[in-house]
């Protein structure tokens, strides 16, 4: 072997190259059958491949398609045979079923005998000497009120005491609702969005709008003083925006809540919030003592920053929602 | 034994469930039963996480007197921030979802990737 | 008064979630990456000057988001190792956006690269509070920011492929915080604490104590099988090359060199912090390691041997050196530990100018990722082949790169590691072999005779160039200034 050949032959096998044939028609079909023979699978009781085959060929033969007679495994030996093709070649795919319901098997016996075993563990149900009742969710119930100013314990805690994550989840929202956009936002032409056809499921709709979206300010303001919050009455807000705009129709929606208007909405409404907690994470990590007063607690004007909080969590979430179903029914549409 | 199993019920639903959600997730080709299988397991946490914060005779924790006996709040916490990652990733898995189905007419992952691969072979 | 420094963790941290919220409000299609990239570079310049003050002061501060101090409220904690790490994370962030630029210029349509540019910059977000919390649920939502963002960084190209990965990676990525969310949730019932110190005190408490050993184990077991999925550790990397591969060259820069890191440093928090070495002993949880790693090594180095498409091959050898650092934990001795810190420095800064050296070849050559196309590369892109090539040989292990410092670090501290030993070094040795084995005549492609076609130079874009001087200079850096590195590694080791 002179130089000039070992040259070429590290170049071809680094460059990786295959002696690999084109696909025939023939493996092609039987590709083809076996996808579909997947997809079938999806949807329909487990058969085997051969099984699937005969089905189809008799379907086929019923419509006068095939021609009669032509029975016998060819198909079956392309779909077996060993050189169609590198990966996903339909036998290997067969065989990969199999494995899906013994991995499926394996993993679900393991996994819930390991976890039970903990579980069974672990301290009892409702009991009050739990490790979890210890003295830092007792300051929440204890404290809380004085502190937060909120007679909900959990909202103080989420806005209050733990905001960061609170900030955090907004956050996940955020992106997720621009990387829905990202996928899904497709230019203006031949957008058409789902509406009510029927008059009396529109006249209903009508009725009930205004009392969803008053329910969900009651449930966004009411955050601090009882059962609610941000992110449940922004969801209900949400739902609001939706039966409107399978109420009012798509280019009244556009008109009051363009895509554009919306993201300003929501990012004056997150940026809002960063800077609300921004600073009161800034004064009270070094001690400056600038605090928003808390008010008397059951107010609705009480419990200092979590009033406004709730407001944008809410607006945040609400314009989320809405921005979820008005792209999906534009993908749909 | 048995009583044990009775007393610790949720725990051991949310595992079962739990482990339901995650052979789907994993194991399941067709991509909408992903999806469910992704809600199942993370609803199954919330389960636990709220059967975790129950205590014995509490009531939900809107303080109003000093003296009553509530539930633990620092799941019920977890459990909210919990469930808006999880519509978050829900969200993003349909919208994936759907532009793989616009593009290759499937919702079988494996004939999914299957397509792609011969797109890209083809190219 | 003094200079208030430890206001920096949470001031970096606002500073680019802040920036992020507010690139929608940008009107021209170039604000939105020169924004991401001032910030970048401002939290590089600022974590500089935090590890500066640390290494002097030889401290470490907790810092309290909030008037109520941490067992109640949020808390971040800073000391050298982790202003290292923010300050290498910023810079290899600000380096990949940069030399990705071009590329994410083409691939990407106009009205999305404002929103991918927003989207890395929540990622980068993500990622500095992984490295700074000290709480675990904290560190539950970041994950999850980083996982939407991540994914949807795969996706950003929208071609089929491209969103045929993303999907696969989001199942897994699923998985893994699911996993995460279900081991937190067990440690919060046995312990009834989410800071990461009362969390290792009464996990200490309840280890000498006997009692629930079982929950404890799972939980431990749970959350590093649930972290390895989403660092793609040998058995859970089925989604990593087509999600690495299929992607643009700055994320694929990014998921590979910073985004597979972040989940680590958590894990090794979780290791130092909270597990601590009573409990992992006594289930074996460094065997575990250990093993993962090891054959993790081997099998991600021969599935990368022989791949057609340069950007899976690059993949699976991030696969093989994250094996590394599984390797190096599993040892289960302090210096392992470091090793295992400095091997997550070494590929962070290797591993994105292998990509970006990718990137430019690729689009010097036919647009196509497969070797025959490439051949004779470099020379029409002498940058772009430069980086690669200095990349591929620093993680072979030539003297005075980064990855031979981290492999000698790495076989060094495997020296005193009992049995673990011969296995460790033998492992080291092979696959580093294997490591030549395919960087070696990726490299001899690139810089070979082009089969009749010897186009002229072209003259490099300045995005490009200026990333790949930067990424080199980083890497000889830490080739060179290896004991200092660990010095200060070991120091942030002490005080983490």
């Amino acid at each position: 072997m002179n130089r000039k050949s070992l040259y070429d032959w590290v170049m071809r096998w680094a460059e990786g190259k295959e002696d690999d044939q084109p696909q025939t028609e023939q493996k092609n079909q039987a590709y083809q059958a076996f996808l579909d023979y997947l997809e079938y699978l999806d949807s329909h009781e487990y058969v085997s491949f051969r099984t699937y085959q005969q089905m189809r060929r008799r379907e086929l033969e019923e419509k006068g398609l095939a021609p009669a007679g032509s029975h016998g495994g060819s198909t079956e030996q392309i779909t077996d045979s060993p050189r169609t093709g590198r990966r996903y070649r339909p036998g290997r795919l067969r065989r990969r079923i199999w494995i899906y319901r013994l991995l499926s098997v394996a993993t679900a016996v393991v996994l819930t005998g390991t976890l039970a075993a903990a579980a069974l563990q672990l301290p009892a149900f409702g009991d009050p000497n739990a490790p979890a009742v210890n003295e830092v969710s007792e300051r929440y119930l204890e404290r809380g009120l004085e502190e937060t100013g909120a007679v909900n314990a959990v909202t103080g805690m989420i806005l209050d005491y733990r905001a960061f994550d609170t900030f955090g989840e907004s956050t996940v929202l955020f992106a997720a609702s621009l990387s829905v956009c990202l996928l899904m936002e497709r230019p203006r032409a031949g957008r058409r969005q789902a509406a009510l056809r029927n008059e009396v499921l529109r006249r209903t709709g009508r009725l009930l709008l205004p009392a969803v979206l008053l329910f969900g300010i009651y449930v966004v303001l009411n955050g601090h003083l009882g059962p609610g919050g941000g992110f449940s009455g922004g969801t209900v807000l949400g739902c609001g925006l939706i039966l409107a705009s399978l109420v009012l129709g798509q280019a009244e929606m556009e008109r009051l809540f363009s895509p554009r208007r919306l993201s300003n909405v929501t990012v004056a409404c997150l940026s809002a919030y960063g800077l609300m907690k921004g600073y009161s994470f800034f004064i009270g990590a070094n001690h400056m003592g600038w605090e928003i007063p808390k008010g008397t607690p059951g107010a609705i004007f009480s419990a200092g920053l979590i009033l406004p909080l709730n407001l944008c969590v809410g607006t945040i979430v609400a314009c989320t929602m809405y921005t979820f179903y008005r792209l999906f029914a534009e993908a749909e549409g | 034994m048995l009583n044990i199993v009775i007393q610790q019920r949720f725990y051991i639903g949310a595992i079962l469930l739990f482990t339901i959600g995650l052979v789907t997730l994993f194991l399941h080709p067709n991509l909408m039963k992903k999806i469910i299988g992704l809600n199942l397991m993370d609803t199954s946490v919330f389960l636990f996480l709220a059967a975790m914060g129950y205590v014995e005779g509490g009531s939900a924790p809107i303080v109003e007197g000093a003296d009553t006996l509530y539930i633990n709040p620092v799941p019920g916490g977890l459990v909210l921030t919990g469930i808006v990652v999880a519509v978050s990733t829900t969200a993003l898995f349909l919208a994936l979802t759907c532009r793989l189905y616009q593009q290759y007419h499937s919702l079988n992952l494996d004939v999914i990737l299957y397509r792609a691969q011969r797109d890209r072979e083809g190219k | 008064m003094a200079f208030p420094y430890n206001n920096i963790p949470f001031v970096s941290l606002f500073l680019v979630l802040f920036s992020a919220i507010l690139v929608p409000l940008l009107k021209r299609e170039g604000q939105a990456l020169a924004l991401v990239r001032v910030v970048q570079l401002m939290v590089a310049g600022l974590s500089a000057l935090l590890l500066a003050l640390l290494w002097q002061s030889g401290e470490s501060f907790p810092f309290v988001l909030g008037h109520i101090p941490a067992p109640w409220g949020n808390e971040l904690r800073a000391g050298p190792l982790e202003a290292l790490l923010s300050l290498a994370f910023s810079l290899v962030m600000v380096l990949s956006m940069t030399g990705g630029a071009a590329d994410l210029r083409t691939d990407l349509r106009p009205e999305a690269q404002g929103r991918f540019c927003l989207l890395m910059q929540l990622l980068f977000a993500s990622l500095l509070a992984m490295v700074y919390t000290n709480d675990l649920f904290t560190a539950y939502v970041f994950i999850e920011i980083a996982a939407v963002t991540a994914c949807i960084a795969a996706a950003a190209k929208e071609t089929g492929r491209a969103v045929a990965a993303a999907t696969r990676y989001l199942i897994f990525s699923c998985l893994g915080s699911g996993l995460v969310l279900l081991g937190i949730a067990l440690l919060y019932c046995v312990t009834g604490h989410l800071l990461m110190e009362d969390l290792g005190r009464s996990i200490v408490q309840l280890a000498q104590s006997g009692q629930y050993t079982v929950p404890l184990t799972v939980s431990a077991l749970v959350m590093t099988m649930g972290l390895a999925i989403k660092s793609a550790q040998f058995p859970f990397h089925g989604w990593l090359p087509d999600a690495h591969a299929s992607a643009t060259t700055a994320a694929s820069a990014i998921l590979s060199g910073l985004v597979l890191k972040g989940y680590l440093v958590l894990l090794l928090k979780l290791i130092v912090r909270v597990f601590g070495p009573e409990l992992l002993v006594g289930v074996y949880m460094h065997d575990l390691l250990f093993l993962l790693g090891l054959v993790g090594m081997l099998f991600s180095s021969v599935a990368a041997l022989r791949q057609e498409d340069v950007k899976k091959m690059i993949a699976y050898s991030s696969s093989a050196q994250i094996s590394y650092i599984f390797l190096a934990l599993g040892l289960g001795i302090r210096a392992g530990t470091a090793a295992a810190c400095f091997q997550i420095l070494a590929h962070a800064v290797t591993k994105p100018m292998i990509f970006v050296g990718a990137g430019a070849l690729i689009r010097a050559g036919r647009g196509e990722h497969y070797w025959s196309s490439l051949r004779g590369a470099a020379w029409r892109e002498p940058v772009g082949g430069v980086a690669f090539t200095v990349g591929g040989l620093s993680l072979c292990g030539l003297p005075l790169l980064a990855g031979f410092s981290s492999k000698y670090s790495l076989a060094v501290a495997a020296l005193s590691a009992g049995w673990r030993t011969m296995p460790a070094l033998f492992g080291l040795a092979v696959s580093s072999v294997l490591n030549a084995m395919y960087y070696i005549p990726a490299i001899l492609v690139i810089w070979g005779q082009g089969a009749g076609e010897r186009l002229s130079v072209q003259k490099g874009h300045w995005e490009l160039n200026l990333s790949v001087v930067f990424f080199l200079g980083c890497n000889v850096l830490l080739g060179v200034l290896v004991g200092p590195i660990l010095a200060l590694i070991y120091q942030g080791l002490e005080l983490l």
